[in-house]
């Protein structure tokens, strides 16, 4: 590509087509008020030129298509700008090492405990713990509650399904923004 | 964006919003209605600009104005033709000022955006990045500045960038000069 650096406008070989009509480019530029990059006989062509003028309305009314529909992927894909974005701390939800360390002095807190470990008499209570657990959740399932239970797990579901359709957005929105911040080839 | 609606400004921007209204309306340039509405919508233009708001992009927001009242002129016509074929019992609600495209309309806007925006995701990077900067009301002087590319480039890149995105759409054919604007891409 070569500038006219002097006047800071477009050489005229990308302004002019073969047939003496402005090129898709100028007329790109014209549609854009850019015509400050052009030369006097351009916009004058441009003014005068039906052909060119009808091609420079066609090209306006799609521009603003085309700004519409980008600015509605960027809305919907592209991440909050660095003043609105939370950060990475705030949003994560569960703080997975600090509950492993606090499950870990649990641990250890019971170690004196082991020493009088009987085996036998923790089958027996892991044994009657089972045997309630099911007579509880029999229990349950004969109340109304237990006849809603059906509801409310398929309800869990499509709650998590959504979830996990949410984030599965997400990500792909940043893979999106990263690939469209990525610098230009070549 | 810092860009006044200026003299200056409205000079740059009256051959595409006489071109647009020329489009929207259908007729050629010499037409009286091109005139009355390009006036008209660089007249609200100037009375509105105040109330733009700050940092919004100023070329779409002029560019909708020049639609909107070529549009209202368009369906004035249509209402005036049929009165002078004597339709008075035509239906009243033609009569209404309809601002909204009806559902129809809008299901196929929807489509086209659709269609725009999975072929915007197939444009090479450069392409992209300078019609989103462009979206964003950025000048292609900023855009260049932003890109470090020379002006020409940008200008190469958004007319390209359109010219696929047309194609997609099915209303532009491939022509011997586009073929010649991809053989020459590396020369750019």
């Amino acid at each position: 590509m070569s500038d006219d650096d002097e006047s800071s406008m477009l050489h005229s070989s990308l302004i002019w087509d073969q047939s003496g009509h402005l090129s898709d480019i100028a007329q790109n530029a014209i549609a854009d008020a850019e015509s400050a990059l052009l030369p006097r006989e351009a916009c004058e062509h441009a003014e005068a030129c039906e052909q060119c003028l009808r091609s420079i309305g066609q090209l306006a009314q799609f521009s603003l298509e085309i700004d519409g529909a980008i600015k509605q992927l960027h809305a919907g894909y592209l991440p909050a700008k660095d003043s609105q974005r939370v950060p990475a701390r705030a949003v994560r939800h569960w703080p997975l090492p600090e509950l492993g360390l606090a499950l870990l002095l649990a641990l250890l807190g019971q170690l004196p405990t082991l020493q009088a470990f009987n085996a036998a008499s923790f089958r027996q209570t892991l044994k009657a713990f089972v045997h309630v657990s099911i007579q509880l959740l029999t229990h349950i399932a004969g109340t109304s509650f237990g006849a809603a239970l059906p509801w409310v797990s398929a309800t869990l579901l499509v709650a998590l399904s959504g979830s996990i359709a949410y984030a599965t957005r997400r990500g792909l929105a940043h893979d999106i923004a990263n690939h469209l911040s990525s610098p230009p080839r070549g | 964006m810092a860009e006044g609606l200026d003299n200056a400004a409205l000079v740059s921007y009256r051959p595409a919003v006489r071109a647009l209204i020329a489009h929207v309306l259908g007729v050629g340039l010499s037409h009286a209605d091109v005139e009355d509405c390009t006036s008209e919508a660089l007249r609200r233009a100037l009375e509105g600009y105040a109330r733009l708001q700050p940092g919004a992009a100023l070329r779409p927001w002029l560019l909708g104005i020049a639609r909107h009242v070529a549009l209202d002129a368009r369906r004035a016509r249509v209402r005036a033709r049929r009165r002078d074929a004597g339709g008075d019992d035509a239906d009243p609600l033609d009569r209404v000022e309809a601002h909204q495209p009806d559902p129809h309309e809008q299901a196929v806007l929807a489509e086209r955006t659709l269609r725009v925006q999975q072929a915007f995701g197939l444009l090479p990077t450069a392409q992209r990045q300078a019609l989103s900067l462009h979206a964003e009301g950025l000048g292609y002087r900023a855009i260049a500045s932003e890109l470090n590319v020379p002006i020409g480039t940008v200008c190469t890149w958004i007319a390209r960038g359109r010219q696929t995105l047309a194609r997609a759409l099915g209303e532009v054919e491939p022509t011997a000069a586009d073929m010649s604007l991809t053989n020459n891409e590396g020369h750019t």
